[in-house]
């Protein structure tokens, strides 16, 4: 099983959480419209290896953590 | 377990710095729930510098535990580890249940939000 | 005890078995297989001997000590075990935690010296054996271990885990292996000891300790007999010999008993004793069942080798082998000999995945918590009122209170309540909270005046629907936000993301739990309202912060339904009250609340779509007739970038509204163009108002046509609403 340490709640396994995906190095669509390329919007990079992912923690203090895991251990890093 | 009481709060967001000076009536057990959100348990009236929302808050109830309910009827519905500080929150789910538990040295306040006090109710 | 033989049912006949006997020995004593044959090795590892135990297939006999009070049926010779619908009464099964600094899996000799080691260096041990009632089913990451025992399953989360499992025995692949009369070595052994009469027999490799057999030299070629083995035919030296016996006795090897260790990948677990010795693997098969369990054969390996799943971890998923009830016990050995032969490279066996014994639905799911659903402050009172409740969007919701089309009438002709306590509903404040609405919603928020409320849609970056609800400005910078039901947990988080990605002065507060909205509606609401105290209503899309029935209210002048429709969000715990004085004060206006299936009938009528209902993944205003919801010439915000360049393409997919003359067709149902399916119908309704069916439904294909056939009969695409197209009502 997963377990995630959720900076506010404390360590946690991953069933308490939202997967929020890749952080993806995207600029802003919003405040960079011009910089931006479609590509990262639509494309994730699905690596083997280490990533740097958004969790959200739904059944506690329902913020945002950036986590850095191991997509083939699945293990956090 | 038995009913849940209802628990009148404040629920105060702002920025984290202006929480952290907060200062609120020691009777009154204040929850961290995130660096910005910050829940008053009773009625108690809080000045807080800078933007912020306070709202009086109906949507919470709870049980008062004792130390030993806590040890026996709710931690063996809890998957993770309990902060040993006290007073302390913790929150998480709760026989499947996302809940809150604050503890304090003698005592402790298991509470959810009243949409999911039924079914927490019947799994402890 | 009586002189009478003590006896368990099989097969629904009463069956005698001598004490101290498992309940394969006790078929064996009769004559017969506890299957239809197929080698035995009476050590729980193969699963030649499953049958149903109490009413639970698969259950390993010759691990089962025999009872007077079983229930055993064997299983059909073809075909799964009976199927049971429900386990009348399935037992609790209590599930105990524990911790563990060493956990030692076998108390064989192995096992016993690797505890005896470990507590001599000071160590805490946990010895488990399956022999002693502690049969370990799997392995996860912590690492934890997975304990069936008699009194429930067990779950050992322990510092450091030694596998020490012993070595299970080779079975035979040739033509024959399925039939009675085949066992094991040590199975022999067994059945020797417990006073089995094994006939004449005949061994293949050596001849096991003080079993009477003969031993037969030679290469293993098949066996022959109806049902029972009668003969044996081995090569040697080129040349075949057959020889008649009952009982063949097979001591082809072993294996190592490691499939615990092989679902542990990385963690922090040993293999000691044969459990980790390299044995010699089999001759490779060339003819006969490989895998009893799933009856994959030799030829089935060919087939799919010959497909190109040339690796083991794809032949155990293309062939089956390997995936059956002893997971791998039997065949793994000889298909990894085949492949050996095949590639000239003896691959490593394959990844074991937890659990490596049947386990029950039960023993699986104990102590695992079903999904909460909430509930409104208003649950008991839709009981009550004899509500039918169901699941939406993580909530009990009323579907409907007996009579769906009573309450779509109470709607459309007098005044109604619905419960919509379930919306999402937020405060967005700050300093820049109309720079961060501003982003997030492709409405110019910016002119939302305070007082007054706007219908939005929430667009991903893709451009696509994400959600809808309401934006109620009550100051220059407080918002009140409204979101789908199931929508409203996305919704946050979409908020939190963005508001950490800017860094906007922006604070969020949740009310979703912490208010109760009631929605009163129909032509008499602002009648009923004025009852309890709302003297001056808002005027449609307008709000007001009122105080009714002596509680405070935020009252929203919208419509969904068609009729005019304040929303009276207020504090939960205070819910019930107010919901009780509503219904008494308009008893004599012909008030009654409406459920679900009532709603969206009455915003069907109206063509308001139901963002997940009606729209797909990848749905954008467009595709829905929603530009008017989009204005592209504010500033910049989510989804703009993507609806501005794929706004001049060409699109096939529109949500379109349809009539069509008598009943409503299922929602779901295709709909077709010149007997080409071009889409389907995503919601439904025979309106009684109109005296026709109205759906909305996608077409898929352009040119869009005008008319259509939906359930073999002829449908009209027309533009919705199909209720008051001019939403005089719900202004009204």
């Amino acid at each position: 099983m997963l377990w995630i340490t959720c900076p506010t709640c404390g360590e946690r396994p991953a069933s308490e959480f939202r997967f929020g995906g890749e952080l993806p190095h995207v600029p802003d669509s919003v405040t960079d419209p011009d910089a931006r390329n479609l590509d990262w919007v639509w494309m994730q990079d699905n690596v083997d290896g280490i990533t740097t992912e958004r969790w959200f923690h739904a059944a506690g203090c329902r913020r945002w953590l950036t986590l850095r895991r191991d997509t083939h251990t699945d293990r956090v890093a | 377990m038995r009913a849940p009481e209802p628990l009148p709060a404040l629920r105060v967001v702002a920025a984290p710095e202006a929480l952290d000076e907060l200062v609120v009536p020691d009777d009154h057990p204040t929850l961290r729930l995130a660096p910005d959100e910050l829940l008053v348990i009773g009625s108690a009236s809080v000045q807080v510098v800078g933007e912020n929302l306070v709202v009086d808050e109906a949507g919470f109830v709870g049980w008062w535990l004792t130390p030993d309910e806590v040890r026996e009827q709710v931690v063996p519905h809890v998957d993770w580890p309990l902060p040993t500080a006290r007073p302390a929150l913790a929150q998480g789910l709760v026989a499947g249940v996302p809940a809150k538990l604050w503890l304090a040295e003698d005592r402790a306040l298991l509470l959810c939000a009243a949409a999911y006090a039924p079914e927490l109710e019947e799994r402890l | 005890m009586s002189a009478e033989a003590a006896r368990f049912l099989l097969d629904g006949r009463r069956l005698p078995y001598e004490p101290g006997d498992t309940v394969a020995i006790a078929i064996l004593r009769s004559g017969e297989h506890p299957r239809t044959g197929g080698t035995l090795c009476l050590a729980g590892d193969c699963g030649n001997c499953v049958a149903e135990v109490d009413g639970i297939a698969y259950v390993r006999t010759c691990q089962t000590p025999a009872r007077p009070d079983l229930d055993v049926r064997r299983h059909p010779a073809d075909g799964a075990p009976a199927w049971y619908d429900a386990t009348p009464d399935p037992p609790e099964i209590e599930v105990r935690r524990e911790e563990a600094d060493l956990a030692v899996i076998g108390a064989g000799r192995s096992g016993t010296a690797a505890a005896a080691e470990a507590k001599r260096a000071g160590r805490q041990v946990t010895l488990l054996d399956a022999a002693q009632g502690a049969e370990v089913v799997a392995v996860y990451a912590g690492p934890t271990l997975i304990v069936r025992a008699p009194e429930g399953m067990l779950h050992i989360r322990a510092s450091e885990i030694v596998v020490a499992t012993g070595a299970a025995e080779i079975h035979p692949v040739c033509p024959g292996s399925g039939l009675a009369g085949l066992l094991t070595a040590r199975a022999a052994q067994k059945a020797h000891a417990a006073g089995l009469n094994l006939g004449s027999a005949v061994s293949i490799g050596p001849a096991p300790e003080e079993v009477p057999c003969t031993a037969l030299a030679g290469e293993l070629v098949r066996f022959q007999g109806e049902g029972r083995v009668s003969a044996v035919v081995i090569r040697q030296d080129g040349e075949e010999r057959t020889t008649s016996c009952d009982t063949v006795i097979l001591n082809l090897g072993r294996s190592p008993r490691d499939i615990l260790s092989r679902m542990a990948d990385d963690l922090p677990v040993s293999v000691v004793g044969s459990a980790a010795e390299p044995f010699p693997l089999p001759p490779a098969p060339t003819e006969g069942i490989v895998c009893p369990c799933i009856g994959t054969g030799v030829d089935d390996l060919e087939g799919v080798w010959k497909r190109g799943f040339n690796e083991l971890e794809l032949v155990k998923r293309a062939s089956l082998s390997g995936t059956g009830t002893c997971q791998g016990s039997a065949c793994l050995p000889h298909v990894r000999a085949w492949i050996a032969a095949r590639s000239g490279k003896i691959p490593e066996p394959f990844t074991a995945r937890p659990a490596s014994r049947q386990i029950t639905l039960g023993e699986a799911g104990a102590d695992v918590y079903l999904d909460a659903f909430r509930r409104t402050p208003l649950h008991d009172e839709h009981l009550a009122e004899g509500a039918q409740m169901d699941r939406f969007g993580g909530w009990w919701r009323p579907w409907n209170y007996g009579d769906h089309l009573a309450e779509y009438q109470a709607v459309r002709e007098a005044v109604s309540l619905g419960d919509v306590s379930t919306l999402g509903k937020f405060v967005v404040a700050g300093a820049d909270a109309v720079e961060f609405l501003q982003r997030l919603y492709p409405t110019d928020v910016s002119t939302i005046r305070v007082g007054r409320s706007r219908y939005a849609l929430l667009l991903n970056e893709r451009g696509h629907v994400i959600d809808d609800g309401m934006i109620c400005r009550e100051a220059d910078d407080r918002f009140v936000l409204t979101f789908t039901t199931g929508g409203a947990g996305n919704a946050e988080m979409w908020m939190r993301d963005w508001m950490e990605t800017w860094g906007l002065s922006v604070l969020l507060l949740d009310r979703t739990m912490s208010l109760a909205a009631i929605n009163v509606t129909g032509p008499r609401a602002a009648e009923l309202l004025g009852r309890v105290g709302l003297i001056d209503p808002p005027r449609f899309l307008q709000h007001v912060h009122s105080e009714l029935a002596g509680m405070p209210v935020h009252v929203m002048r919208l419509s969904f339904t068609g009729e005019a429709s304040f929303e009276l969000h207020h504090p939960v715990d205070r819910s019930a009250e107010l919901w009780r004085t509503l219904l008494a004060e308009g008893a004599d206006l012909g008030i009654r609340p409406h459920g679900l299936q009532a709603l969206f009938a009455l915003r069907l009528e109206k063509g308001h779509v139901i963002i997940g209902m009606d729209t797909e993944m990848d749905t954008t205003p467009r595709r829905l007739g929603m530009d008017w919801a989009v204005n592209m010439e504010k500033a910049d915000f989510i989804g703009r970038e993507a609806l501005a360049r794929t706004a001049a393409l060409p699109d096939r997919r529109r949500l379109v509204g349809l009539t069509m003359d008598g009943a409503a067709p299922t929602e779901g149902s295709p709909i077709a163009s010149k007997g080409t399916v071009i889409g389907h119908v995503t919601s439904s309704f025979t309106s009684p108002t109109l005296g026709h069916a109205v759906m909305l439904g996608w077409l898929k294909r352009s040119p869009f046509p005008n008319e259509v056939e939906v359930d073999g009969r002829r449908a009209s695409v027309a533009e919705p609403p199909f209720y008051d197209p001019e939403g005089l009502r719900a202004r009204a």
